[in-house]
């Protein structure tokens, strides 16, 4: 798994490239952690380059929506490919993240 | 369609149980997918998610690994919400994985053998975590992803065998 934070005007993306599991699941669970620290708590999760994710990575993802809430901001997912939703929907958590077709209209209108 | 050979891509995998063996069954079953065209992408998903599930656990439940303490105390929350729980040893061994998988024309079977200590599980208390939850995943989703799962344990370890039919094409 690969990850890359970049900062937009009043959001953050961490783009997650490869497969999303208890390996790479600290690396999120720290890129979140990083952007809260530094002020930065409405974020974006680009999924468009994920090509698998299970419950390690539905449960960085979590951690996650929890920090960034707590922080006063949000937590949201974008690009969300198939093989990802369907994984999303078993969970409910389709319910819970906020989903968006692309990391620049997620935080549209808030 | 009866006087197609019998398509029989396997695959076969042993190593210590830890994440890197996880990522490298992941690594082979995407590899083999490469030669089973067959098998739909929903169901290399929903496979590929049943083992990564399981074996995630074994190779952090299994080994009896201390670790530190709040990642210790997280494994056991884990395995708490999973309904699973690795036999209470005392002390870190070495665990072992095999894994065999087979892709035909009709299901895609994983059988994995462990060395680890006796996991119990109990597959009635098994539920799927609320929305909230950070973890407790894991088995839920196991049983969401295949047609069969089957725990086996001794005191020599663990086996688990797992079918998911493969839908017809079309």
């Amino acid at each position: 798994m690969n990850l890359a934070t970049s900062d937009h005007d009043d959001f953050s993306v961490i783009a997650i490239t490869g497969r999303l599991t208890a390996s790479g699941a600290p690396l999120l669970r720290n890129a979140v952690g990083d952007l809260v620290e530094s002020g930065k708590p409405r974020i974006v999760v680009d999924l468009s380059g994920t090509e698998f994710i299970d419950s390690s990575g539905l449960g960085a993802l979590i951690c996650g929506l929890k920090r960034a809430r707590v922080s006063g901001g949000d937590l949201r997912i974008a690009a969300v490919p198939d093989q990802v939703l369907a994984v999303l929907r078993l969970t409910n958590l389709d319910r819970v993240l906020s989903l968006h077709p692309t990391p620049e209209s997620a935080f549209d209108g808030r | 369609m009866g006087a197609e050979p019998p398509l029989g891509n396997t695959l076969e995998l042993r190593g210590p149980a830890d994440l890197a063996f996880v990522d490298r069954a992941l690594d082979a079953l995407e590899a083999l997918w490469l030669d089973a065209e067959h098998v739909s992408p929903i169901d290399q998903t929903m496979f590929a998610l049943a083992l990564s599930e399981i074996l995630t656990n074994i190779a952090t439940h299994g080994t009896g690994e201390a670790g530190s303490p709040a990642d210790s105390a997280e494994s056991r929350a884990d395995s708490a919400a999973d309904g699973a729980a690795a036999g209470a040893s005392p002390e870190p061994r070495d665990v072992e994985i095999e894994l065999r998988i087979e892709a035909d024309q009709r299901a895609l079977t994983a059988t994995i053998r462990d060395t680890a200590a006796p996991a119990s599980i109990v597959w009635g208390e098994v539920e799927m975590a609320s929305t909230e939850a950070e973890s407790g995943r894991g088995l839920a989703l196991v049983r969401a992803a295949l047609d069969e799962v089957e725990h086996t344990a001794t005191s020599q370890g663990n086996t688990w065998r797992l079918r998911r039919s493969i839908a017809p094409e079309g």
